[in-house]
């Protein structure tokens, strides 16, 4: 395998870290790690949310630049995470065969989250926080509900979608209708609580904390362009739920 | 106290429903989980003894972080799985909808209270995990100076 396709590979590894949630410093530390195992003698990777750049110097001399977009939005995978990790640590400690590794992050890449997994985890944590928040038992069941609708929603209606800002607006703007109803009906449910716990869930919070971290330990760019996105999300969340709780 | 437990084991299931959404290996969900509670509860520490909500976010933020980073050694994983699901707790949803919802009634100076929350849970989360990791990272680095190598 040439050096073209050995980047090319280190750019496949990095896109997928980027996309399972892999911080921009852990993507830019294993690529340039890797590329050394693998006979680099100068690296030189730069990343931010939406595209990597690479540039190593091998041993003939020549300097190899490539570029790759990163499209994927952030769908956290942390178990996809943590194999890229520890494929790259196996890496830079003694480099496998090119041909392996292309087959090993093949692999990694072709695994998804359950759908069990998903609805599961939207339940809990939707219903979880109703209650944290000061809910009753049924503010939580009510919140579990429309958990099952939202995580419906971001798996069958969000690809459709041509952009998050749109879906996001949608979203909140059927999921507070349908809670508003029901509230409206029975008088044991505070339509507050169901629509907090709710939020939490499509509530970019950790992408928030995320960016705001990104720009303390250094990567600006990447932590300014991904703040102002979960800001624009937020906001197109706020609208949706504003409307129905006018 | 009551209260307090209610919240305590309501953090665990918020905490145990996102590590399922992201996806955490069975070997790690328990302990990615139990760092909602245990975050939860420096909290609520920090409320009984009066320290103000921005201090306590960072304070927990950087327990969590803490708790994280032995965890990723001991389990040999990267510490973004354990700090994510333990800080989630701390994520202001509530104080969100409220700054929402009193902006919407026209309450300027309750939306404005409730924005300051906001911010000051979010920037206090970040503060904490960075401040945590850069000390680890800094630790790091001396040990491995001091080895000689």
């Amino acid at each position: 395998m040439n050096y073209r396709e050995l980047m090319n590979l280190f750019l496949d590894f990095g896109e997928a870290m980027m996309s399972a949630g892999g911080e921009i410093s852990r993507t830019e530390d294993s690529i340039a790690r890797m590329g050394m195992a693998y006979g680099a003698i100068k690296t030189n990777v730069f990343a931010i949310t939406s595209s990597i750049v690479v540039t190593m110097t091998f041993k003939d001399g020549v300097q190899h630049t490539q570029t790759r977009r990163v499209l994927t939005s952030s769908s956290t995978d942390f178990q996809k995470l943590e194999a890229l990790n520890s494929l790259s640590r196996k890496c830079s400690e003694k480099a496998i065969p090119a041909n392996e590794l292309k087959k090993e992050i093949e692999e990694i890449n072709r695994k998804s989250v359950g759908n069990f997994n998903l609805y599961l985890g939207s339940i809990l944590a939707a219903g979880g926080f109703a209650m944290f928040f000061g809910g009753n038992v049924f503010d939580a069941v009510f919140a579990a509900i429309f958990a099952v609708l939202i995580c419906f929603m971001q798996q069958k209606v969000a690809p459709v979608f041509p952009n998050k800002v749109l879906f996001y607006f949608v979203c909140a703007l059927i999921t507070g209708f349908g809670i508003r109803f029901f509230a409206d009906f029975i008088p044991l449910l505070n339509s507050d609580k169901i629509i907090i716990g709710d939020i939490m869930l499509l509530i970019p919070g950790i992408a928030i904390t995320n960016a705001v971290r990104n720009m303390l330990i250094g990567d600006t760019i990447s932590g300014v362009t991904r703040l102002a996105e979960c800001l624009i999300w937020a906001g197109a969340l706020a609208c949706g739920f504003m409307i129905t709780i006018m | 106290m009551t209260k307090e437990i209610t919240e305590l084991i309501c953090a665990l299931a918020g905490s145990l429903g996102f590590s399922l959404l992201f996806n955490i290996g069975k070997r790690n969900l328990l302990p990615a989980s139990l760092g909602g509670m245990f975050g939860w509860g420096v909290y609520l520490l920090c409320m009984k003894l009066n320290i103000n909500i921005f201090a306590a976010s960072i304070i927990t933020a950087a327990f969590c972080q803490l708790y994280s980073e032995i965890l990723a050694i001991k389990l040999e994983a990267p510490t973004t799985i354990f700090c994510i699901p333990a800080v989630v707790p701390l994520i202001p949803g509530s104080s969100l909808y409220y700054t929402l919802y009193y902006g919407v009634l026209g309450d300027g100076a309750l939306c404005a209270d409730y924005a300051f929350k906001t911010l000051k849970f979010t920037f206090g989360i970040a503060v904490g995990i960075s401040f945590v990791s850069a000390a680890v990272l800094i630790f790091k680095k001396l040990r491995r100076s001091g080895n000689g190598n």
